[in-house]
């Protein structure tokens, strides 16, 4: 009997998340320092702050003035809670690409079930360690920690956040992963692993934290140890969901299922307004983040919209169809790029926007027996690129349709090849020019060109083709050395536009053959194609 | 016994010069071995008959085979085929057969699940014909680039050229420096690129292959015979032609200048 894994829960914390989704839309780089603020009377106080900013002093919950003084060339920005919760759903959404259970904990925190999920991933570090790197290509800092509990986890996570104290000797610590940060607690051992905490990792109001402190609690061991009714009755419900999960008693519930948003939209602005390349720049980060979620969704993009915000204040739309769903940012970028070549603006380019406008299920290449994934992606990057350059509907694969009208009997397609090297059922077959097919007949003759316009063919001799008659062709005297047919088409006479023609294949004595017909209507020979 | 391979340009000694001026190789080592190392002796010497213009091709190296679908112009080309990773120029004029020529070789990449492409300059090319003829339809792309695109006919050969194994270029414009690249992409995605051509079209192009095919008289109208004529190949004599029936199946041997 195998038997079930324990309930495992990561929690990653985005603990600079406002900040840095406000820098990644600017395109302000790391050194950039920069805080974000939020009205609290009359004063402005900084809600978050980036990596540069906290590395100069500057930090959450002082008043944007002291940071200023602190700081001359701060950049600040007022906070956008709607864009930071749409922020945290998009990294979520990239994030199901490591397990289907999370679970959005706003305005930071993201917690996956990573129980069942692990062994396919070489366990619960590698999991998470590529969680926080699916993370970081999204421009995210994250913490993360792993425990039974969703509250033990966060415990965890946060405690990255504070400056880790050393555990004591003997305890059995969280196993630290030296390229994320990252702690694991192993099963049933979170109260061993957190004990050497500071206080100020449990996800407690910054005044109950304070009054911890106060009483000489430093750390979360030392508030575990205290006994669990007092701490409801003193501290509050929150505390003893705490207390609860740091004395390894806490029960996790099931996640409520996360429903990805519903438009897969990345925009951002342009320090400054420029063109060409500058925006291509900007667009591959923006496609870089698309492939994150799209591949966390499963799905590729079968076509985008390409948003341009332009100076004097107008946007342009660029749609842009994909032949083959596709995700991949460099691919995908190839094809915009091939689409902006074309493109031309009356002003500098102020901002850009990417949406993908549909998508398709994308689970990963499918290889051939005889290529590989990388080869039929460069295929499908060529037909996305061509397609482009000269309109979807001038790259296509030929449906034979069942219609007596040559000209009707077959039809254009989006290509969309099975994989090479399976095997080949016999494949569309051959129009039977709206006949039955018959096995004991032959096919009826069809020339491997024909003309777009029939051209007319004027007799020298007589009034039809028959051999020793001569033909003016293009300018040209053409003597006719064999005819075969005539192969009679008629029909459609219901609709405005009927026909009637006797066709022929006529062999010129250059070698040439052409496709003749006689215009029942018109009485005139027109050449329909050629035997090429 | 293990076979090992050993470059001929050794200080020694000179060097077999390829079709592209590559140097050859030599088996050092005993012939006739069995298993894999029988195997490489005759993908060896399919080479050096590749080499000298008598090529036929056998075991792993047929896979890469491109067949032209005549059985006596296959026995005029080293390759037993169109020259893989190379470009080859196709002449014949309007409605003498050039398009058929190449029909073959479509329908034998579809066929075996590969896929092909034809960039149809003119936008006259009939799908239902080459379904006739044999060409599995789902495998073959067509682009028709339209006249007034920002982008020229040749870039689209060229990006197919990358990526597939067999790219008919019909009536596409183009110049020396175009049928390069092709050949750069050719020979990276280890594709071959046909080039059909009218008469008096950039004659000079630095295509490996080039062929013209000169219709003969028909004994009837079941019957399409034509020369095809070998105009420039490294190692087989310019005027070299076959007869095939375009129709069907070789007429006759490969026959002198």
């Amino acid at each position: 009997m195998i038997p079930m894994p324990g309930r495992r829960l990561a929690w990653l914390d985005l603990p600079r998340l406002p900040a840095e989704r406000h820098a990644g839309e600017r395109d302000l780089g790391p050194r950039v320092p920069l805080a974000l603020w939020e009205e609290a009377g009359s004063t402005r106080r900084v809600a978050s702050v980036s990596a540069a900013a906290s590395a100069l002093g500057v930090e959450a919950g002082s008043t944007l003035a002291a940071a200023r003084a602190r700081v001359p060339d701060l950049r600040d920005a007022e906070m956008d809670p709607a864009a930071d919760t749409a922020a945290l759903a998009a990294v979520a959404e990239a994030l199901l690409a490591f397990t289907p259970s999370l679970a959005v904990r706003p305005p930071s925190g993201i917690v996956l079930e990573i129980g069942r999920c692990a062994r396919l991933f070489g366990g619960e570090e590698a999991l998470v360690g590529a969680a926080l790197d699916a993370t970081r290509r999204l421009g995210f800092t994250a913490l993360a920690g792993v425990a039974d509990g969703e509250l033990g986890a966060r415990v965890l996570a946060r405690s990255w956040s504070l400056g880790r104290s050393r555990p004591r000797p003997g305890d059995p610590a969280p196993t630290p992963s030296p390229a994320a940060r990252l702690s694991v607690a192993p099963p049933r051992a979170l109260a061993a692993a957190a004990a050497g905490l500071p206080v100020g990792a449990l996800p407690l109001p910054a005044a109950l934290l304070e009054a911890l402190e106060h009483l000489g609690l430093d750390t979360v061991g030392a508030f575990a140890a205290l006994p669990g009714d007092a701490v409801g009755t003193r501290f509050g419900p929150e505390a003893a969901a705490c207390w609860r999960a740091v004395n390894g008693r806490e029960v996790p519930g099931p996640l409520p299922t996360f429903r990805p948003p519903p438009h897969l939209l990345e925009a951002a602005e342009l320090e400054a307004a420029s063109s060409g390349e500058g925006v291509l720049f900007r667009v591959r980060a923006l496609l870089e983040r698309l492939e994150e979620r799209l591949r966390g969704r499963g799905e590729g993009a079968a076509s985008l919209t390409l948003w341009l915000s332009l100076d004097d204040g107008d946007r342009a739309r660029l749609p842009v169809i994909l032949s083959r769903p596709m995700r991949q940012a460099a691919s995908l970028l190839r094809v915009v790029r091939e689409r902006l070549h074309a493109f031309t603006v009356d002003a500098p380019i102020t901002g850009v926007a990417v949406e993908v406008t549909a998508v398709a299920p994308l689970r990963g290449a499918q290889a051939g027996l005889f290529v590989s994934a990388a080869e039929q992606v460069s295929l499908l990057e060529a037909v996305a690129r061509l397609e482009g350059a000269f309109g979807p509907g001038a790259v296509f694969a030929a449906v034979p349709r069942d219609r007596h009208r040559p000209e009707a009997a077959w039809g254009a397609e989006p290509f969309s090849p099975p994989p090479e090297g399976q095997i080949v059922a016999p494949g569309r077959r051959a129009p039977t020019g709206g006949k039955a097919a018959d096995p004991l007949l032959p096919p009826p003759r069809r020339p491997l060109t024909l003309l777009p316009v029939p051209e007319e063919v004027e007799w020298a001799e007589g009034a039809s083709p028959v051999p020793g008659a001569a033909a003016i062709v293009r300018g040209r005297r053409l003597a006719v050395a064999s005819v075969r047919g005539p192969e009679r088409l008629r029909g459609e006479w219901w609709t405005a536009s009927p026909y009637d023609r006797a066709y022929h294949e006529v062999g010129f004595a250059c070698g040439a053959r052409a496709w003749v017909y006689h215009d029942g209507t018109t009485g005139r020979y027109m050449i329909h194609g050629w035997f090429d | 016994m293990s076979v090992a391979l050993l470059p001929l340009s050794s200080p020694e000694g000179g060097g077999v010069e390829g079709p592209r001026g590559g140097v050859g190789a030599v088996v050092a080592g005993l012939p006739g071995g069995r298993g894999r190392a029988g195997a490489d002796l005759a993908a060896l010497r399919d080479l050096v008959r590749a080499i000298e213009g008598r090529a036929a091709p056998s075991g792993r190296g047929a896979a890469r085979r491109l067949t032209t679908g005549f059985e006596a112009l296959d026995r005029l080309l080293p390759f037993r085929g169109y020259p893989p990773g190379e470009v080859t120029q196709i002449v014949s004029g309007v409605g003498e057969g050039g398009l058929s020529l190449v029909v073959p070789a479509l329908a034998a990449v579809t066929a075996r699940g590969r896929l092909a492409a034809v960039v149809d300059a003119e936008g006259t090319l009939y799908p239902p014909a080459l379904a006739a003829r044999g060409v599995v339809l789902d495998r073959l792309l067509v682009v028709r680039p339209p006249p007034a695109a920002e982008r020229s006919a040749d870039w689209a050969v060229l990006e197919l050229a990358r990526a597939l194994p067999l790219v008919v270029a019909s009536a596409v414009p183009a110049d020396a420096v175009a049928v390069r690249r092709w050949r750069a992409a050719a020979e990276a995605g280890e594709g071959a690129v046909l080039l059909l051509g009218r008469p008096g079209a950039a004659p000079d192009l630095p295509a490996a292959l080039r062929l013209a095919v000169r219709p003969l008289p028909a004994r009837s109208a079941r019957h399409r015979p034509a020369r095809v004529i070998v105009e420039r190949l490294r190692g087989v004599a310019p005027g070299t032609a076959a007869t095939v029936d375009l129709e069907g199946e070789s007429e006759g041997k490969g026959g002198g200048p």
